[in-house]
């Protein structure tokens, strides 16, 4: 089931509440963690068992691991629960991948290849396998203490607000929530849950939808015979329509969790006002990059080794493995090498250089660096992203794609929203509905207004997805 | 005081979401139907074996989306939002014209000849007719075809972009109409009469909002096939008395595109002529049989009475459905004897507008061609 879905919106989300908020408030952990089963087996009723299954062993042998003071045995614990994590990552993920490769490989050598029926990715499986590291390690760091109830862990991880997309919370910002919210069951509180989500579903459904279906459009024409205005308002519309989409999921269960009185960790900070593709890292699926960081980064020497070549192959490595986590194909671990690249190349002097430029010509700059990043994540194939690239570039202006009023609104709605808190102005307005807890403010009636209408026009676009009647309806 | 306003917005909230569930259960409300001919998905019966395939999820997530309460003006919302900032139109085939004229693709694409068939077809489909007409002739029966006003020549001024920059070619109906009149084919010519009447006419004929010829224009085509008829049959039969008549805004088949738009708010054009008639009585006029095939563009003419000036009035749609025996439950041609219904009329109408026109008829050509080919080996077979 996803947000943007009339039963999700309409159904599941309503019922959901009126029954969590009408339970006293001890049971209603039991009804979250109902509800997140129910969500997460409408759409993958096969794959729920494979979730309670590994939560069941993950608890067990974490359990095991905590009680035990012997190292050998923790780091047993450890690298077991681990290892049946990365690698039903792997089976389910990227074992295609590599017997692809592995086929295509001795298929070159002349030798039969490897026959194998495909495995479909079971849903948030990505961001899942994340979390439940996040456990095992936080524990065995003693970051945090393991969970004693079962039922609560088993929430930690499936939990339906950020299940599907994330953002990826690890064990130690979530633990004590599950009995403890971070927010006070306030009726301020539920409303600016809710004006964040609708606010997260008007940026996918109205705003990333849209674009996404221009893109889709541009994307699908010959690259060999586009003119070079096509391919820069392709990729245009895709480096919004990517960051509307990722980012207003992640509001939506922000909203959520927050009317439940959960806080989340912020998953995006404006990242196209980046002034590099360091900093572009620090505001761009923050979530993922604290993961990367904590979890992998650092356990490789992080900033403290020897080398420059050991510090930028920890670089390049850990950003290899951020493309490889975002799907099983070359294009995103060229993506993230790509990134990693220039996050060397600005350790290596890059952002010396940009420091001597005007503030609005490093953004440009960068954007139009993650621009071309993204033709990469956006075009399966190395071979047909390069030629897009070169499209880019190339000196034919002659454009037939129609460029009407609608694409130039959907553009500059989308380029005021992303850009728009790099003014004061901007910034307040974020910090007013998303991040106040001024539960004095008179701006309840505002929030619910804003709630309610970009609601209605997003759920108006969500049921006329499809709807193309006859006009001969009386014949 | 302001925690229970708070609370009581908040409930606004979850009333609001939870009202589709609701009215699903306690049917508290209707909603305002769509026009056009709108598919909806089906229900589905719940097992474990389809749970567990995901496909029982599937079904219901399609019907739920069609279904819920508010289902019908969230669609109108969305599409008013288009149709007046962006000036998009959501219906099948549909082309929205310069000033907010709506046209169906076809109309445009046959007026500018993109679909052209090239004269040898024409000419055989023509000569056929032609066959077929004097066959009937032979047996006392008249054979006349129509060609109805199409909107694609009666506002080509209005063609929106890329159309309107297209060059325009010979079309289908103009080479029709050219090659009818050659082969001395009863042939009524509405849409060369619509276009010759078009600056001049009190009236629109041609609605701005509407597919077919206006409510007005369609009084004038009754008049017209009537006395054509009458002079075709040498006889005398009831016609069409105008008593007056009503400006108002464009409604039924005069704004039968706009409705398939489904917006909220109706679109604002010129007021259309609405004539109050009556068909004068059958006493003392020659009684005529009349059987009409036709495309849609003969449904106002049957439903607003013409059959009036005829002893009997039957209409094959597209040569297939039967009216009026429709009202009681469909009826294919196919269930009738043909030459049966041969014997039941006097005069047969061939009507389509100018895209349909090339295969006017639908195969009736051909089936007259068929018997008259069986009355040369057996010459009793077509009982006069």
């Amino acid at each position: 089931m996803v947000f943007s879905s009339v039963v999700f919106l309409l159904y599941f989300l309503p019922l959901f509440f009126l029954l969590y908020f009408l339970t006293p408030i001890r049971f209603r952990n039991a009804v979250l963690l109902l509800s997140s089963i129910l969500f997460y087996s409408w759409g993958a009723p096969k794959f729920i068992f494979v979730i309670l299954g590994t939560t069941i062993i993950d608890f067990l042998l974490v359990g095991k691991m905590d009680k035990s003071s012997n190292e050998k045995y923790r780091n047993f614990f450890l690298i077991t629960s681990v290892s049946i994590n990365l690698g039903l990552l792997f089976y389910f993920k990227y074992l295609n991948f590599f017997l692809d490769n592995l086929n295509v490989a001795t298929g070159w050598l002349g030798i039969s290849g490897v026959h194998y029926a495909k495995l479909l990715l079971p849903i948030g499986i990505s961001f899942y396998t994340f979390e439940t590291i996040t456990y095992v390690v936080d524990v065995y760091r003693k970051v945090h203490k393991p969970q004693t109830n079962f039922w609560n862990y088993q929430l930690y991880i499936i939990f339906f607000p950020k299940l599907i997309a994330g953002p990826i919370i690890r064990y130690h910002d979530f633990a004590d929530q599950i009995s403890n919210r971070f927010f006070p069951d306030t009726y301020y509180n539920r409303i600016a849950g809710f004006t964040r989500f609708s606010i997260g579903l008007g940026k996918k459904i109205l705003i990333a939808n849209v674009l996404g279906a221009y893109a889709d459009k541009i994307f699908g024409y010959d690259y060999s015979a586009m003119d070079k205005v096509t391919a820069w308002l392709g990729i245009l519309c895709y480096t919004f329509q990517i960051y509307f989409d990722f980012s207003g999921y992640s509001d939506m269960a922000l909203g959520l969790a927050r009317m439940m009185g959960f806080s989340l960790p912020e998953n995006f900070n404006s990242p196209y006002t980046s002034k590099s593709i360091t900093e572009f890292w620090r505001r761009w699926h923050i979530s993922l990059g604290n993961w990367m960081k904590n979890y992998l980064y650092i356990p490789l020497g992080g900033n403290k080794v020897n080398s420059t070549f050991r510090l930028y192959f920890n670089l390049v490595l850990v950003f290899l493995a951020s493309g490889f986590w975002h799907g099983a194909s070359w294009n995103f671990i060229f993506w993230g090498c790509f990134h990693g690249a220039f996050l060397v190349l600005e350790r290596g002097g890059l952002s010396k250089f940009y420091a001597k430029l005007p503030n609005a010509l490093t953004i440009l700059l960068n954007f139009v660096i993650v621009m071309i990043g993204w033709v990469y994540f956006r075009v399966e194939h190395f071979a047909d992203a390069s030629l897009f690239i070169s499209r880019m570039f190339s000196l034919n202006n002659f454009t037939a794609f129609e460029i009407s009023n609608e694409k130039i609104f959907y553009l500059s709605i989308a380029a005021f929203f992303a850009l728009f808190t790099t003014f004061n102005v901007g910034k307040k307005l974020e910090n007013y509905f998303y991040f106040s807890t001024d539960e004095n403010r008179s701006s309840v009636p505002l929030m619910m207004s804003i709630s309610l209408a970009l609601l209605i026009l997003s759920v108006s676009s969500i049921a006329s997805i499809g709807f193309n009647p006859f006009i001969y309806f009386r014949f | 005081m302001k925690k229970i306003f708070d609370g009581i917005f908040f409930y606004l909230i979850l009333a609001t979401l939870l009202f589709p569930v609701v009215n699903g259960i306690a049917h508290l409300a209707e909603e305002r139907k769509l026009d056009g001919a709108v598919e909806v998905h089906s229900d589905s019966t719940f097992t474990k074996e389809s749970w567990f395939a995901g496909d029982w999820q599937k079904v219901e997530e399609n019907y739920l989306n069609d279904i819920f309460y508010g289902h019908n003006f969230c669609l109108r919302l969305h599409n008013e939002i288009d149709f007046r900032f962006f000036k998009k139109g959501h219906a099948r085939k549909l082309v929205l014209g310069k000033e907010n004229y709506l046209f169906e693709r076809d109309y445009i694409i046959t007026y500018l000849g993109k679909d052209y068939l090239g004269d040898n077809i024409i000419h055989d489909y023509t000569d056929k007719i032609k066959r077929a007409q004097d066959y009937l002739a032979s047996k006392g029966k008249s054979l006349i075809v129509v060609l109805a006003a199409g909107k694609g020549s009666f506002y080509p001024e209005y063609f929106p972009d890329p159309y309107s920059k297209m060059s325009k070619n010979k079309s289908n109906f103009e080479e029709f109409a050219t090659s009818s009149v050659s082969r001395g084919l009863n042939f009524i010519d509405f849409s060369a009469y619509f276009r010759s009447m078009k600056n001049t006419s009190p009236y629109l004929l041609y609605p701005r909002f509407g597919t077919h010829w206006s409510i007005y224009g369609m009084t004038l085509v009754a008049d017209s096939l009537v006395r054509y008829i009458e002079v075709k049959r040498n006889v005398h039969l009831p016609h069409l008395i105008r008593t007056g008549l009503e400006m108002k805004k464009a409604c039924d088949m005069d704004y039968d595109i706009g409705s398939g738009m489904n917006l909220i708010c109706h679109m604002e054009g010129p007021e259309m002529a609405y004539p109050q008639f009556y068909f004068e009585s059958k006493q003392g006029k020659d009684s005529v049989k009349l059987l009409v095939i036709s495309d849609s563009f003969y449904m106002g003419l049957f439903y607003m009475g013409l059959g009036n000036s005829f002893q009997k009035e039957d209409f094959w749609y597209y040569n297939h459905q039967v009216f009026p025996e429709v009202q009681n439950g469909p009826k294919s041609t196919d269930e009738l004897n043909f030459k049966d219904e041969l014997n039941k009329h006097d005069v047969f109408v061939l009507m389509a507008t100018e895209h349909n026109i090339p295969g006017v008829g639908w195969g009736f050509v051909d089936k007259v061609l068929e018997i008259e080919a069986s009355d040369k080996i057996n010459p009793a077979s077509f009982n006069q």
